[in-house]
């Protein structure tokens, strides 16, 4: 079963149109992986549609977005979250 | 701009072949050029019309996008995509009260209140995103 990380690599490289292999953990979406505004937008929809549960509805909120600037962010926020395998 | 995006959800035209004809027919006041250029344009827009209603659709989660009407869905269509390619002139409000006008213009009796609440609620959040990514900048001294 693919990881946290690798899930959520998934869906930046579809997200953002990037090859997987690009995505590191400091890269910033807009500055290093050239995501415009909405793609981040698509992106954040994506995470929280993949790490929603039955029990457990991931929304990620306009100021938890603000603090998700690069990939290392986003996983601090889905383990904030109590996200796990 | 707004009619290609309309004939293009109502029509099955799919190589655009009569396109031209039929924004020709409704627009006397445009050149030939204009025509040109906004059948282009709306075209790229239609063809990014999947992740445009993807993204639109979480903004209006009460509304499913296949019900809205055409007009509604072209204008938040065309709306989005400004914002995704920066292409608006002016400030973020000159880019929603120019779209609440167009609802009132062409949509119907709640078109204009609807579209502008979407795209409020967009720009609120590209806002967010984008001061979240110029605050980390700032921190690590890019600029």
């Amino acid at each position: 079963m693919a990881t946290i990380e690798e899930r959520l690599y998934e869906i930046i490289a579809e997200s953002l149109s990037v090859n997987i292999d690009d995505i590191k953990s400091d890269s910033s979406f807009i500055d290093d992986l050239d995501a415009d505004s909405l793609d981040v937008v698509e992106m954040i929809m994506a995470m929280e549609s993949e790490f929603s549960t039955d029990d457990n509805d991931l929304e990620i909120s306009d100021e938890e977005a603000e603090n998700i600037v690069t990939v290392a962010d986003a996983l601090a926020f889905l383990d904030k979250k109590g996200i796990s395998e | 701009m707004l009619q290609v995006l309309y004939y293009l959800d109502v029509t099955n035209d799919k190589d655009h072949t009569l396109i031209g004809t039929a924004i020709e027919k409704n627009s006397n006041e445009l050149t030939d050029k204009e025509i040109d250029k906004s059948t282009k344009m709306g075209i790229k827009i239609f063809e990014d019309k999947e992740i445009l209603d993807h993204v639109i659709q979480s903004f209006a989660e009460q509304y499913p996008i296949n019900q809205l009407s055409v007009i509604d869905k072209s204008l938040l269509r065309l709306a989005f995509w400004e914002v995704k390619n920066n292409n608006f002139k002016g400030s973020e409000k000159q880019l929603v009260e120019d779209f609440e006008k167009l609802g009132y213009l062409f949509g119907s009796d709640n078109s204009n209140k609807f579209i502008k609440g979407v795209i409020k609620s967009l720009m609120k959040k590209i806002k967010k995103i984008e001061l979240g990514n110029k605050r980390k900048k700032g921190k690590n001294g890019d600029n």
